[in-house]
């Protein structure tokens, strides 16, 4: 196996209505700061790897249209999944672990502004025994939230903790959308949207996109940066009939935290893709992280631009390593209802 | 297009539709089928398990399912949300609960809501029963809802 | 109560959206209203676009300078339509074409009318029929269709992109 490498990660300030800004917009700015990071151009790039859903904005093939945001001449090689892009990065590793190339561009882009993202969500569900129930994606969540109260692994004042605590973390992120803190009183006076869940529990809907560049060692040795390594990436997904899932814990992520060895390894900080507040204590405890912090970087619950927000948890983490005197961090990335797909990164700060 | 308040920002409001003929396969078909008849059937595993509604695959261990048994139409409550005020699509536009519900002498849960009930009367382990739609269309529809069973 | 088995049902989907037509398109339909076709310049590669995108997606960088460009150009593909399409009024057979208009470098589709179909071909010289000013809005609705000028043919290699 090739060591593969972080080089470069950009994230757009993330935004409630990015208004006109179509996808070419969105991508650009993040496109050209990995470039300017790493000094490359697109023909250093060996592969090219997108995430997006063109569902969020209504827009069919908008992910094609979305390519007239790099340079395609000479022709490149592309791939795009219909997934957040941390699969993208995934793909990715696996072409440069295969040898096809030594560096890799990596963007995702989500624009949920002009649709009714909870109900545009469904139809990530059943087509035969779900969608046509109308289940949105906040609802299918609540369900899993109730569960998980019912049964004592959690509380309200958990998700407030959880929720504060991302809200705190992400005054020290520029990019994050939500910094206004609602008080105790008014988080569990506040009406429930889908009941354990209200307003305050779920995600905003945003707008943005972020890059990132990845390469081999040796990529990583020219470039004469700060060395930060993808030490291990695992993923996994449950069956979509989720009727029949335990979903008072999680196969996918405790299978994972065997997977990447956790027990052999301490992350400073973990980076996790939690879109609802439950989500927060709910992950600590299945992957036993104790106390450690988590989404330094405010998460997702400070701005969750559909398609890129599992992608940037591993681009925060890259920065965190980056920026100060961490050694170690845990990423997560997620997909599909009642936490369905997961994926565990582990990056690690190289020094020569 | 029209302008909107923003100035010289375009947005044009359009529906997205997909009106596809989807052919539910002879596991989901029998299932439908048996609805419109008002008859609840599951799929049951070679370990006996039984999935409502009929899984044409075992979700553990990929199993491939063709044997059918017929459920009773009262299942227990696994999880709920109450809906206080339903949204855009939500099929029923009065305050009602969406709920993972376990068939009587099934291994799975089925997704459906609730209704005709208060927030108050519902809890995890409730009995519910089987409201009928009488508008037969060959889908999961072919249920209205579901509704709590007096003790 | 029993009906008889369906081979399938009818899914529901249905989303509703308001879109944005992005930054540069939108700069383009506001002049569109004005009656201007403004294109886009490539500050690398000095490639025209129109209708702009706001890219040069061959140079992957934007393209902010805009030039306004004639409403003449010349047809660099065509088809000849004869099954109707429901929902659109024109009555086949009608004749759709990719339209290059002078000065850019690539080509947009519109419908060529006012033209016996025998006579259409690559190459031919075109202009835009206006709506009445009154209904101009932001859309290329306000060309109803191009015409043949009856200038002489374009040779079809200046269509090639610009190197
Ligand atoms: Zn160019």
């Amino acid at each position: 196996m090739k060591d593969i490498y972080i080089l470069a990660y950009a994230q757009n300030p993330i935004v409630a209505d990015a208004k006109a800004a179509n996808e070419v917009e969105l991508i650009m700015p993040v496109v050209h700061q990995v470039f300017k990071q790493t000094g490359f151009t697109q023909n250093d790039i060996g592969f090219t790897c997108s995430g997006s859903c063109d569902y969020l904005q209504g827009a069919a093939f908008a992910f094609v249209e979305g390519l007239s945001a790099i340079q395609t001449n000479p022709p490149i090689k592309e791939s795009h999944v219909e997934m957040d892009a941390a699969w993208a990065l995934y793909e990715s590793i696996l072409k440069i672990q295969m040898g096809d190339a030594e560096t890799a561009l990596i963007y995702g882009f989500g624009k949920s502004s002009p649709g009714d993202l909870p109900f545009v969500s469904t139809l990530q569900t059943d087509p035969y025994y779900m969608s046509p129930l109308w289940p949105d994606k906040t609802s299918l969540a609540a369900l899993q939230a109730q569960l998980l109260m019912n049964k004592g692994v959690l509380t309200k004042k958990d998700m407030y903790e959880a929720l504060t605590q991302s809200i705190s973390n992400a005054k020290n992120n520029s990019n994050a959308l939500v910094t206004a803190m609602p008080s105790e009183d008014d988080y569990l006076s506040a009406d429930y949207l889908s009941s354990p869940l209200s307003a305050f529990d779920c995600a905003p809907i945003s707008d943005g996109a972020s890059a990132m560049i990845i390469g081999t060692e040796e990529a990583a040795t020219k470039l004469g940066l700060q060395k930060i390594k993808i030490s291990s990436v695992h993923h996994s997904i449950e069956s979509s009939n989720f009727g029949a899932r335990d979903l008072s814990t999680s196969e996918s992520i405790i299978g994972l935290g065997k997977k990447i060895n956790l027990k052999s390894f301490k992350p400073d900080f973990v980076e996790l893709h939690t879109q609802f507040t439950y989500e927060i204590p709910f992950i600590r405890g299945l992957l036993d992280l104790g106390n450690v912090d988590i989404n330094l970087s405010g998460g997702p619950l400070a701005g969750n631009v559909m398609m890129a927000a599992g992608l940037d948890s591993i681009g925060k983490s890259f920065e965190l390593l980056k920026n100060n005197d961490f050694h170690s961090g845990l990423a997560h990335a997620s997909s599909g209802p009642c936490l369905q797909q997961n994926m565990l990164v582990h990056l690690e700060k190289i020094n020569d | 297009m029209t302008k909107s308040s923003d100035k010289e920002l375009l947005r044009a409001s359009f529906k997205l539709e997909y009106p596809y003929e989807r052919s539910p396969g002879p596991v989901i078909g029998k299932f439908f089928d048996e609805l419109s008849n008002e008859v609840l059937v599951g799929t049951k595993n070679s370990k006996g398990e039984v999935f409502v509604p009929a899984a044409e695959f075992d979700p553990k261990d990929s199993e491939h399912l063709s044997e059918f048994v017929e459920v009773k139409n009262e299942g227990v409550v696994q999880s709920y949300t109450w809906i206080k005020k339903p949204r855009a699509h939500h099929l029923i536009q009065e305050s009602f609960a969406f709920a993972l519900i376990s068939m009587e002498g099934t291994d799975s849960a089925m997704l459906h809501m609730i209704a005709n009930c208060n927030e108050n009367e519902l809890e995890i382990g409730k009995r519910v029963k089987v409201v009928w739609n009488e508008e037969k269309t060959q889908t999961i529809r072919d249920i209205k809802y579901f509704e709590i069973i007096d003790d | 109560m029993t009906e008889e088995k369906k081979d399938f049902f009818v899914s529901n989907i249905s989303l509703s959206y308001q879109y944005t037509a992005g930054n540069a398109t939108t700069r383009f339909l506001n002049k569109v209203a004005e009656g201007k076709l403004v294109a886009q310049k490539c500050p690398k590669c000095s490639a025209v676009y129109v209708p702009p995108r706001g890219s040069c997606p061959r140079c992957g960088v934007a393209t902010e300078e805009e030039l306004e460009l004639p409403d003449t150009g010349a047809v660099e593909s065509f088809t000849i339509v004869h099954i109707p399409i429901p929902g659109n009024p024109i009555v086949p057979p009608y004749v759709s074409a990719m339209i290059r208009l002078d000065g850019a470098d690539i080509s947009f589709l519109h419908l060529i009318q006012e033209i016996d179909l025998a006579d259409i071909r690559i190459g031919m010289r075109v202009q835009a029929v206006w709506k009445d000013r009154s209904e101009w809005g932001t859309t290329l609705e306000n060309i109803k269709w191009f015409k043949p000028t009856g200038e002489a043919d374009v040779d079809p290699s200046v269509f090639k992109f610009k190197e």
